[in-house]
């Protein structure tokens, strides 16, 4: 089983059972190394299923948010480290 | 050719990610249009992998295979609980002592007040919001603005959305939250810090005890914590002061979600 796999396993039952740290740093993780599009499900996946109201206009939806930011954000640092 | 590949696999990724934010854009767009029936059902699988879990690990855990440690853990958990409940209800002795003429006025509206008993169904700290679940909904005629208390009277949180079998629960003193409170005869501002603390500031004239009640008039006077400590500095004109819930909010297994005055 690969390392992606294992990251997101973990923070998709880390959204559920641990504290919320443990969401953020496989959001973290995943965006450094990866491509990962499951790190945007992970970030969306955490507000669907803590923020109240869900992720709307009247609350700010942090985790998908932060997760687009890293994941889209940090493409150009794994092009230039990590191909 | 390797180039060649790693270009089509980098636009291979590229569209994924693409994918995955419209995907997400449309749920959430479907999720606001639809009355929040997408997150509804998110929460109520999440309930589900929540109660399915309390018996798998109870399965696991007690079938002997890990005996010592789960003895251990068991054990630990056990004092833990009861070590929770005396301070709770210690706590709850010192709000009742001190409000002793409204005793029986209070153990009235506790038994005429009507509410209902929910299960936790979800972890309390695995919200980055300072939210839980519990099990009960528009089924059972909760609405958002109820008052989510513990068995010794401590207002916990408050439903702040409801779906048919679960709603969720904002805490009263989730990180970064405020509400207007009661303490030593003052009134002040509670500063949430999560996990059932909470901070204020208040002027050192003020005499403030540990162990003394904090209350919400906005909840309907009702108990959200007790002093646990004061920090007071000559120096300055305000002491802080540190409030605690008695009760170990992860221990927490029923609730009593009661409408809101």
């Amino acid at each position: 089983m690969s390392l992606r796999v294992i990251i997101a396993a973990v923070g998709f039952v880390g959204a559920i059972f641990a504290p919320p740290w443990v969401t953020l740093a496989c959001i973290v993780l995943l965006s450094l190394r990866y491509r990962a599009w499951e790190v945007i499900i992970l970030g969306l996946a955490t507000d669907l299923i803590w923020l109240p109201g869900g992720p709307s206009l009247h609350l700010f939806p942090l985790f998908t948010v932060l997760s687009l930011i890293l994941v889209w954000g940090l493409e150009p640092l794994r092009l230039q480290f990590l191909e | 050719m390797s180039e060649f590949r790693s270009s089509a696999t980098r636009r291979d990724g590229r569209r994924r990610l693409f994918f995955a934010t419209v995907f997400v854009l449309v749920v959430i767009a479907l999720d606001m249009f639809s009355g929040g029936s997408v997150r509804a059902t998110a929460r109520s699988l999440t309930a589900r992998v929540w109660s399915a879990s309390a018996y798998v690990r109870g399965a696991v855990f007690g079938s002997g295979f890990f005996s010592s440690r789960a003895s251990l853990a068991s054990e630990n958990a056990a004092l833990r609980e009861t070590l929770a409940r005396y301070q709770e209800n210690a706590a709850g002795y010192q709000v009742l002592k001190q409000e002793n003429d409204s005793l029986r006025l209070m153990l009235h509206l506790a038994q005429s007040e009507r509410g209902i008993t929910a299960p936790v169904v979800s972890s309390v700290i695995a919200s980055p919001y300072g939210t839980f679940l519990v099990g009960t909904g528009t089924t059972d005629s909760v609405a958002a603005g109820s008052l989510v208390v513990t068995e010794g009277g401590f207002v916990v949180g408050t439903v702040s959305e409801t779906a048919s079998r679960t709603s969720v629960v904002s805490e009263i003193f989730a990180g970064g939250s405020s509400v207007n409170v009661l303490v030593g005869g003052a009134a002040a501002e509670a500063v949430g810090r999560g996990g059932g603390n909470a901070r204020i500031s208040i002027s050192r004239d003020v005499s403030v005890r540990e162990g003394d009640p904090v209350t919400a008039p906005s909840l309907g006077g009702r108990a959200v914590g007790t002093v646990g400590k004061v920090v007071s500095d000559p120096s300055n004109a305000s002491q802080t002061i540190y409030v605690i819930l008695p009760v170990n909010l992860a221990s927490l297994t029923y609730v009593y979600v009661i409408p809101r005055p």
